[in-house]
């Protein structure tokens, strides 16, 4: 018996076959082999096999992990080295491989005291391969995402849903939501009235479909800029309450010509304050109508707050001592 | 630089004429052979019954000399 090292496999793109001569008589002991992925059509898992002398595979040997494509590999093939039913720990520059992967910290005392501590710089991936069934679940009293600045994207999802009793969105570059298909519906619902929709921010906030034409109504709402726009071809009611920052300049309430008299748009069912440091301006297609309960006034005063011309519920006209009521326009 | 890797033989395969040693490179899920992944630098190491030494055949250094 002696040790030798054979060749003849040559180079080139696998298989690569050596056939044993008639005269020869070896045991098999290792091979070695080098795997040059950089043109590979896909992952792959080098593999040795052994086939005898009437064609009939004796063997098949496979490296224990896959090599992804555009990578090689220097690989060992010896008895008695892990084989590709499972690994027995977790290795570096080898995929690991297997049916499953439990990974559980018992105690605190790793560096940062976090437990378990993943670190990458190119990213870390979390995949569910099963788009029915796969879950990627966190579970914790606490979740931190530092995006350094960078964008935090959902991509293709049904339903985005917040279960918590408050979610607060700090931003300094601006939010936009858009529904690119069907009805883009943002719901802000709790067991309180006080339930509301507070939005609040330096940049601008966009609530839009996509398209030119929105059939549904959209709120545009950008404190940015010199105004806030709130249109809806159709009724566009219930808010409990809309607070808009005193930077605001302008608050322009408009409704297209397919409201008629009689149509809803807005019911608020305390003190509108209206200040504004030009004019006010109503301006309808038709009439411009003010109802008063019972008891109740149409006043107009000074700047000293003092009042000049009243038009009480009862239908009697009050104008200021001494001032005559003119018809001369 | 290539990773280092290792993969697992089945110990006291003997080779006799026209066995073949087939270096390949598999699917991983379908198990039929990836195009395009070079193979180079193959070497197999063995115990040798009877062999000659030739192009493909090395006696090691030592082992040689012991045979000679």
């Amino acid at each position: 018996m002696a040790e030798m090292q054979v060749l003849g496999f040559g180079n080139g793109n696998a298989p690569r076959e050596r056939n044993t001569k008639a005269q020869e008589d070896f045991t098999l002991l290792a091979i070695q082999a080098s795997f040059d992925g950089s043109a590979a059509v896909g992952s792959f898992v080098p593999t040795v096999q052994i086939i005898s002398d009437a064609g009939e595979l004796v063997g098949t040997f496979p490296m224990a992990g896959t090599v992804a494509a555009g990578d090689s590999a220097d690989v060992t093939f010896a008895p008695f080295l892990r084989d590709d039913v499972g690994l027995t720990g977790i290795y570096y520059d080898v995929v690991n491989t297997g049916r499953w992967l439990d990974i559980q910290a018992t105690t605190d005392l790793s560096p940062d005291s976090g437990g378990i501590s993943l670190v990458a710089p190119k990213g870390i991936y979390l995949v569910s391969t099963d788009p029915a069934e796969g879950q990627v679940q966190i579970d914790a009293n606490f979740l931190l995402v530092d995006l350094h600045g960078n964008v935090f994207r959902v991509v293709d999802a049904s339903l985005i849903e917040l279960n918590t009793d408050q979610f607060t969105a700090l931003t300094t570059a601006g939010w936009d939501l858009e529904a690119t298909s069907g009805q883009g519906t943002l719901v802000v619902s709790g067991a309180s009235e006080e339930s509301s929709l507070t939005l609040s921010g330096s940049e601008s906030f966009v609530f839009a479909r996509s398209g030119a034409t929105y059939p549904q109504g959209y709120v545009d709402v950008n404190p940015s800029v010199s105004s806030v726009f709130i249109s809806a071809d159709d009724s566009f009611s219930k808010f409990c309450r809309m607070t808009f920052d005193s930077s605001v300049p302008n608050l322009l309430i408009h409704v297209t010509d397919g409201a008629t008299a009689g149509d809803v748009v807005a019911t608020i069912n305390h003190d509108i304050d209206l200040t504004a440091g030009n004019d006010i301006q109503l301006t309808a297609g038709k009439d411009v109508l003010v109802f008063l309960k019972a008891g109740g006034t149409v006043e107009v005063r000074d700047h000293s707050n003092l009042p000049i011309f009243r038009i009480n519920e009862d239908g009697s006209l009050q104008g200021k001592t001494g001032k005559a009521l003119t018809f001369n326009l | 630089m290539a990773r280092k890797m290792i993969g697992a033989l089945a110990p006291g395969i003997e080779l006799t004429g026209d066995y073949i040693v087939r270096i390949t490179a598999l699917d991983p899920a379908s198990g039929l052979v990836v195009a395009d992944v070079n193979v180079t630098n193959v070497s197999m190491q063995v115990d040798a019954e009877t062999a000659d030494a030739g192009s493909d055949v090395k006696l090691l250094p030592p082992l040689y000399a012991h045979e000679a």
